[in-house]
């Protein structure tokens, strides 16, 4: 009884929107006092105090929510370094890849005092994964390059839950043996791999003059198009980045 | 002297050139050197695609990027009689920012950034003079302070647009545009940055001499006949002419105006016209190497190209500043 009430109380404050959306996910979201702003999803989430976002989080803004604890991911190191020095308990999560993604929800299920219903959606998780996986295995393998930023062509390297997907939905990523999480691609090497499959994020500007117009995978129209705030992160979504993946992929093979 | 001096820019000149036709035979898609050289003109096929349409475009830009900001650097730092004058410290480079930021924002094509860029460019750098002239004798003190808070007020409102931008997308290609690169530039691009180094370079050549009385001071200048305010205005104008060319096709490249002239003015002594024409090939072989490099030391990863000459470039801005105090 006295652990439940310690549990109501708790106030989240989430820096990052995959984190946002696990809380949510795991039925925490009435404990989440305040997101950054690009915490869009869901709408419970979108009506919630901001607390500014890409490296321009206001500490002064997360202090004064009163936050029991506050997540964030490594690129927000610095902001969760300050906040420690003043006294509160912070929590960083690495969720580049599928299963640090994994790791994330499990432990704010724990932080959270919803560690059943955090496990539950790991597994679910996990399960449509492998489902979706073994029907892309039937199909043949398909070489396919993401293309993350479009002018500057940042793409997703080794370590990335997309590269994790991308693997799953039998699609070999072009940019899968780099060492880098989001390198950005040389436009000549591109033209020269002629990737068979195009997955952009959208909306996207469109794709005129070099080296788009020598790609034969925009020739031909091969592109999925996932809604950025699916592709662009990781969280308890995943599966459905995949299943639009497979389904995408499934219309060239 | 004069010998030595025209030796020495030539050199320069002749090490551009070698420059560039060693970074056209190389890349992350291989060619062999005289395919390479070949497809500039003619060929089919991904090797000459590659040369033609992707790898000279770049490397073009690359030399006019360069050519532009050493000059630009060049001329401010004589006309406004500070060492650390840099091309952007009009608004330049803070204004086309926010332009390729608000175009972002707007949804248009990436074909359209170059436009957007000078057009900040310009914008930013004609209020920072209509702001210094406005407020009565424009010292040079005086255009510098307008310049750094109009660039500061123009880097606030790119954040603000970077924080507010409904998609995460907006809000990376900004970024992304932000840390300068010469790569996603073709043709079209080059030829609007040839356009506008040649106009900056003529407005150059005409104020040159008038530039190289000013080194003995304003009131010596004014001794000899020269109209210092006037001079100093052309100089801006025609500095802002040309980083606004260069930002609009390459993003921010920091240091190369700031350092090249101080590098090329070592080589041929103080005389302003030839510190310039010595500054022209310098920059422009600074930013091809470092090009070559982003591109060509972890093929297919492209380093960012700010970055490395950043990390050139600071430990050299610091050894200037060293000595600048020195001297004062």
């Amino acid at each position: 009884m006295i652990c439940l009430s310690l549990v109501l109380a708790l106030r989240i404050v989430s820096l990052a929107p995959a984190l946002t959306e696990d809380l949510f996910a795991i039925g925490a979201g009435p404990a989440v006092v305040g997101v950054d702003a690009n915490s869009n999803r869901p709408a419970g989430a979108a009506r919630l105090p901001r607390v500014g976002g890409m490296r321009e989080v206001s500490a002064e803004a997360v202090l004064a929510l009163h936050p029991d604890v506050v997540v964030g991911i490594p690129y927000e190191d610095r902001i969760l370094a300050d906040l420690t020095r003043a006294g509160v308990r912070t929590e960083r999560l690495d969720v580049s890849d599928l299963r640090g993604d994994f790791a994330a929800i499990e432990r704010l299920g724990v932080l959270s005092g919803h560690a059943r219903e955090a496990r539950a959606l790991h597994r679910v998780i996990e399960r449509r994964l492998a489902g979706l996986s073994a029907q892309a295995a039937r199909s043949r393998t398909a070489s396919a390059f993401v293309a993350v930023g479009i002018s500057d062509l940042r793409t997703a390297g080794r370590g990335t839950y997309i590269d994790d997907l991308l693997r799953m939905a039998n699609l070999r990523n072009v940019a899968g043996d780099l060492p880098l999480l989001w390198p950005q691609y040389s436009q000549e090497r591109l033209v020269a791999v002629h990737p068979e499959i195009l997955v952009l994020p959208n909306p996207h500007p469109a794709l005129l003059g070099a080296p788009w117009e020598r790609i034969d995978a925009v020739r031909a129209g091969r592109i999925v198009e996932i809604d950025e705030d699916d592709l662009l992160r990781p969280g308890p979504r995943v599966a459905d980045v995949l299943e639009m993946l497979v389904a995408g992929a499934a219309r060239w093979r | 002297m004069a010998m030595t001096r025209s030796a020495t820019v030539s050199l320069l000149a002749a090490a551009l050139v070698a420059a560039a036709a060693v970074s056209v035979t190389i890349g992350a898609v291989h060619v062999s050197g005289s395919d390479a050289l070949g497809a500039l003109r003619h060929g089919e096929g991904v090797g000459a695609y590659v040369v033609r349409e992707l790898r000279a475009p770049r490397i073009a830009a690359g030399i006019l990027v360069g050519c532009s900001l050493g000059t630009a650097g060049a001329l401010l730092q004589t006309a406004l009689r500070n060492p650390l004058a840099d091309p952007y410290l009009m608004g330049a480079s803070g204004g086309a920012g926010l332009a390729v930021a608000l175009a972002i924002l707007a949804g248009a094509p990436a074909s359209l950034y170059t436009l957007a860029a000078f057009g900040g460019a310009i914008a930013a750098t004609s209020v920072s003079l209509a702001v210094a002239r406005g407020a009565g004798t424009s010292s040079q003190h005086r255009l510098i302070l307008v310049g750094v808070g109009v660039s500061s007020l123009c880097a606030a409102l790119t954040t603000l647009a970077i924080l507010m931008a409904p998609h995460a997308g907006m809000s990376l290609s900004i970024l992304s545009w932000l840390g300068g690169s010469l790569t996603g530039h073709g043709w079209p691009d080059v030829r609007w940055a040839t356009l506008t180094a040649a106009a900056g370079l003529a407005l150059t050549l005409a104020v040159a001499p008038s530039l190289d009385a000013m080194r003995l001071g304003r009131e010596r200048a004014a001794g000899v006949g020269v109209d210092v305010m006037r001079t100093q205005f052309v100089v801006v104008v025609a500095s802002s002419l040309l980083a606004a060319g260069a930002v609009s096709v390459s993003g921010v490249i920091g240091f190369v105006g700031l350092l090249v002239p101080h590098a090329a003015r070592r080589l041929v002594g103080g005389s302003v016209p030839w510190v310039a024409a010595a500054s022209a090939p310098l920059g422009g072989l600074v930013v091809v190497l470092a090009d070559l490099v982003a591109r060509g030391a972890a093929p297919p990863i492209e380093l960012p190209v700010g970055i490395l000459l950043s990390i050139v470039g600071v430990p050299a801005f610091l050894a200037i500043v060293g000595r600048t105090t020195r001297i004062a």
